[in-house]
Parts: structure tokens; sequence; C-alpha cells
């Protein structure tokens, strides 16, 4: 399944397949992948919140070579640490909402990924450097109860992904992560005084964790 | 003896409805002739006197027939398709000799009331509905449906409703009603239901000036960021 087939098969149908080997994408591969991402940013703009941030075809072309090659590793499990390594490689770009919001478009698939690996084997290398990348994009992880990151500067600073994080970590029913100082009254601006209806749970649980 | 028997012409068919209640009473029919038997043998009912009855017998264990008084019998009782008087004899409910016909055609009217309920809809603008949406918390908008006009206008259902102006309704029946009115009387409210027919999913939404519309419940679709801001009019 080359790189464009698997974002279309991951974005439509949520089920994918990767080659049995390690081998570089094409270019042309890569091209049309490019394409695909920038339609998917197009569509799921209109579901965020006030204004999305510009699109980065770098952060997404990469965040989705990353999933691609993270499924593959979970496959093969004959390649070793310095084989992950070396595909697995960290974003080298800068940090900026709009890189956090493109790697989004396929990073938001990673906690099922996470869930996975660690299945297999939690003291794998594999779930390490995942662990690693995943600390890097608390965006994408917002809904996973195993990835906290204190630092949440980059995703606060801007307005959309600020209110789609208050979101997911309200959708995910998370109280650990919406008990953060800078999103508890974030979270409970969002409920307003609705909380007996929206989220019952939510100041009982919250009293516990204090 | 074990039980009377009498034999009416099927003119007199009539006359049976005053012991059509008698228990254990059965007919059957031969020819222009309708036999009753299960009589007690010694009633003394005024009604069964009363009874056109061409012929009357007492019957034994053998189902041989008496004249009363007569120690010979005088027939044996004939094979015959023997029904309960219940069911042969339907009771007819009777018609009004002089119905009543209504005069004036009811106007619906609401008034204000001092109870409030939750309210349950909001009648607001797209633009209103848009600029909401655009930055509402998505667990807000999970809870809501909307149905958008042709004009423009947006009717939101759900609870806890968006804080945006507009007119707010209640719900009572599948009827909105502006919020600090009901009908008048309130009773009609489960007539109004029943008159108008109205689907299960669907809604009437009631004004102040008690003019109505149906909303069918096809015309609501899930509220989400994208439905909201492709939701134009022309």
């Amino acid at each position: 399944m080359t790189l464009t087939e698997f974002i279309s098969s991951l974005i439509n149908k949520g089920d994918v397949t990767v080659a049995p080997a390690i081998v570089p994408f094409d270019p042309e591969d890569l091209r049309v992948a490019g394409i695909h991402l920038k339609q998917y940013y197009d569509d799921d703009s209109t579901e965020m919140p006030g204004q999305v941030p510009p699109y980065d075809p770098t952060a997404a072309l990469w965040a989705a070579s990353y999933l691609y090659r993270a499924i593959q590793f979970i496959q093969l499990r004959r390649l070793g640490e310095m084989e992950i390594k070396l595909h697995l490689q960290l974003f080298s770009g800068t940090q900026t909402p709009s890189a956090a919001y493109s790697a989004d478009l396929i990073l938001r698939y990673m906690p099922g990924l996470f869930k996975l690996a660690r299945g297999l084997s939690p003291e794998d290398p594999l779930v390490k450097e995942l662990e690693i990348m995943a600390a890097q994009w608390p965006f994408s992880l917002a809904g996973s109860k195993d990835i906290v990151t204190d630092d949440l500067s980059l995703i606060l600073q801007h307005p959309s992904l600020k209110m789609a994080y208050i979101d997911r970590i309200i959708h995910a029913r998370n109280i650990r992560k919406c008990s953060h100082p800078a999103c508890l009254p974030l979270v409970q601006e969002a409920l307003g005084a609705h909380a007996d209806i929206l989220w019952p749970e939510f100041e009982i649980d919250l009293t516990a964790h204090i | 003896m074990k039980e009377m028997i009498i034999v009416l012409s099927m003119a007199d068919i009539s006359a049976l409805g005053s012991i059509r209640t008698w228990p254990g009473l059965r007919v059957a029919i031969a020819g222009d002739d309708i036999w009753v038997r299960g009589i007690p043998p010694d009633t003394t009912q005024t009604q069964l006197h009363k009874l056109p009855a061409k012929r009357t017998f007492l019957a034994d264990m053998q189902e041989r027939l008496f004249l009363p008084g007569k120690h010979t019998p005088h027939d044996t009782l004939k094979k015959m398709s023997w029904e309960a008087i219940a069911s042969f004899i339907k009771v007819e409910l009777p018609v009004s000799a002089m119905p009543a016909t209504p005069n004036n055609r009811y106007t619906v009217r609401l008034s204000p009331v001092t109870h409030t309920a939750e309210p349950f809809a909001i009648l607001t603008t797209l633009q209103h509905w848009k600029t909401y949406a655009d930055t509402a918390p998505l667990i807000r908008l999970q809870r809501l449906s909307f149905a958008v006009c042709e004009t423009g206008e947006v009717l939101v259902i759900g609870t806890p409703l968006p804080p945006i102006p507009g007119n707010v309704f209640t719900l009572q029946d599948h009827i909105l009603l502006p919020a600090g009115y009901d009908f008048d009387p309130p009773a009609i409210v489960q007539f109004i239901s029943s008159v108008t027919k109205t689907e299960s999913d669907t809604l009437l939404l009631f004004h102040m000036d008690a003019q109505w519309e149906k909303i069918p419940g096809t015309s609501f679709v899930r509220a989400s960021r994208s439905a909201i801001r492709l939701t134009n009019t022309f």
C-alpha cells in the first residue's frame, strides 16, 4: 500500500495496511499524498472552532510518514532499535500552531496505535520512541490518558487549538487533564452552569483529584 | 324435566332481546322458527310469559318433548345447530334522535402563565446561530439539532439551549409554546395533539398570536460546526 492509499484508507475507512518491507516512499506518491492531506485539512477545518492555523504541508506529510512507519514496526517485529531510530525520526521543523494542527490530521490516530504497541510489549524500544514523539504533540494526544504533557503553551496561545483541545479533553472525560491549572477555568467555562447536565461527575471527581 | 323449550316465529326474533341476558339459553333456527332451550322448567319470570311463543315444550334427559301437563311424549327434539343467545342476538347502540352540531369554531388562544418550564427550543437568526457555533464548546453543540427556513430563521432544539438572542419555547406533547405562555384553557393541548395527527418526530410551533406551523422531524439536522457553517439560505 502506498502512502497515498494509506492516508486515504485511514481517513475514509479507519483501517490500513502497510508494505511488508521498509522502502523509501516514491516521490510521486509523496506528491499525491500531500494533495490528499491538504484536502483533508480543508474538510476537517470546517469542524474546528474559530479560525484554524494555516496549513503546514511539511508537518502533515511528516506525520503521515511517521504513522506509516510506526505501523510497519509493529508488524515487522524482526527489526531492531537501530532501524527504529533510523526510520522514526522526530519532526525537524519548528513547532508552531500550524504544525500542531497539520500533523494532528494524522497523529490524532496515535492513541489507538499506542495501545496496540503497549499490548505487544510495554518495554519495547518502539514504545519508548513513540512516547518521546507523543510528548511533543499534546494536541493530538489530548484524549490519551497515558500521555500527559504539562507544557501546553503552544496550544493555549492559539484560540482555535485551545478550544479544540478543551473539547477533546472534555469528550475524553479526562479529569486529570481538565484539572491542569491552565485548562480548568476553560473547562468550567465550557460547561457553564450546566455541568450537572453535561458532565454530572465532573465536580465530584474534581474534588477527588485536588 | 330437564328444561323448557319454546318455539317462536322468525318474525318475532326481536322479542328475544328481553331474555338475551339469561344464563344458559341457546338458540337454533329450523325453517321459519326459532327454537330456544335451556329455560328452567319451573321459571316464573314474566318476560318469558310475554314472549309470543308458538309452542312450548318440556324436555327430559332423553330430549323427548312433552306438551305442558301431558305425561306422554309429543315428539323428540330434532338435531339442530345450537348457539348461545348472547352471540345470536347482537347488541346495536342506539343513535341520537337529534344529534347536536357545533355552531361556532373554537379559536385557539394563548395566555401568559405564572409557572415556568425549562425552555426546549429557540427561534433565532442564522447569523446568530453561526456566530455562536463558531466558538461554542463541542459538548454544548452535540446536544442540539436545528432546522432552517428560507427566510433565514433557525429553530434550535435541545437542552441546554445556546445563550443567543431569540424567542424561546417550551415543549408539551410535541407542541412548542412561547416560554411563559400556555393554551387557554391548558387542557386543550392534548386535544390539539390528537386533532393535528402529529407524527412522533414532528413539532408544532405555536407563536404568541396562536398562529402555528408544522415542522417535520426530517427538517432537523444534528448540530455540528460544519453543518452550521455550510448552511446557507437563498
